[in-house]
């Protein structure tokens, strides 16, 4: 999976994620968002748009972005997912728990609206 | 560095079934769900197959994650039939027995900041099998999942 790093503004740090999000790329994506968190980046929009598969292992990965952030006091949002990865947060209700936002621009008025 | 034999010679697009040879690594499984994709691809191409088939490759996906991560197992073989209304699917390991179709709810999410990261498969498994079959046979664990699909 290739992970890349751009920004949306001064505040917002764009993940872009083309691949696949399973058990053996998940780690990679959490050690990358660990190294923004230690640069006091914790407004996160990973795009989902060009993951073509996802396992439950990167749902876990996932869950374990939002904790970090939220453990920064920050806030991270999940954009476009495909029709087949977002059956995957659906079906386990993660959905329920995770931002999931249609755009870049509504990711970026959801962090900006909801930062403490 | 990529291990996965394949026992059939036949072009891939042209044939309902493939027995693979892995090594027990998660690089040799996206390997594995590729090829099973592009066979199910060629041989199911109605439309409303598709999403079926999003099902069946994350179910066989999560029983082999689960062969790596809890199996302790050397080579792990699985074997892919594809027929016009149900594709099967059979992962054989050795190792110690481990029974993954025992019941297993999905994870709970409500109420809770601290979510959990894993526990999904097992429960993804269940959800999206129409059949999922275990039993331990000659030292072997053997799980077979079916899946039906509807054109």
């Amino acid at each position: 999976m290739e992970i890349t790093l751009g920004s949306m503004d001064s505040d917002v740090v764009v993940v872009g994620l083309v691949g696949d999000l399973v058990a053996g790329t998940a780690e990679e994506l959490k050690r990358q968002i660990d190294k923004l968190l230690q640069k006091n980046f914790n407004k996160i929009l990973v795009e989902l748009a060009n993951v073509n598969f996802m396992d439950s292992s990167g749902l876990g990965a996932c869950m374990a972005l939002h904790k970090m952030v939220s453990e920064h006091k920050g806030r991270i949002a999940f954009v476009k997912p495909n029709d087949t990865v977002a059956k995957v947060f659906r079906i386990t209700r993660a959905d329920q728990k995770l931002a999931l936002v249609k755009s870049k621009s509504e990711g970026h008025q959801y962090l900006t609206a909801t930062q403490k | 560095m990529m291990k996965i034999s394949i026992l059939t010679e036949e072009p891939l697009g042209r044939r309902n079934h493939i027995v693979l040879i892995l090594a027990p690594m998660f690089e040799e499984i996206d390997a594995a769900r590729q090829m099973v994709d592009e066979l199910c691809r060629e041989y199911y191409s109605g439309a409303n197959a598709q999403e079926q088939l999003g099902d069946l490759l994350l179910a066989i996906t999560e029983a082999m994650n689960n062969v790596v991560e809890h199996g302790r197992t050397g080579l792990i073989e699985v074997e892919l039939t594809a027929h016009p209304e149900r594709v099967i699917f059979v992962i054989r390991s050795d190792g110690l027995p481990f029974d993954p179709t025992t019941e297993v709810a999905m994870p709970e999410l409500d109420g809770a900041d601290d979510l959990p990261e894993g526990g999904f498969g097992r429960a993804l498994i269940l959800e999206l099998m129409d059949e999922v079959r275990y039993e331990f046979t000659d030292g072997k664990n053997v799980l077979k999942l079916t899946r039906n699909i509807v054109s």
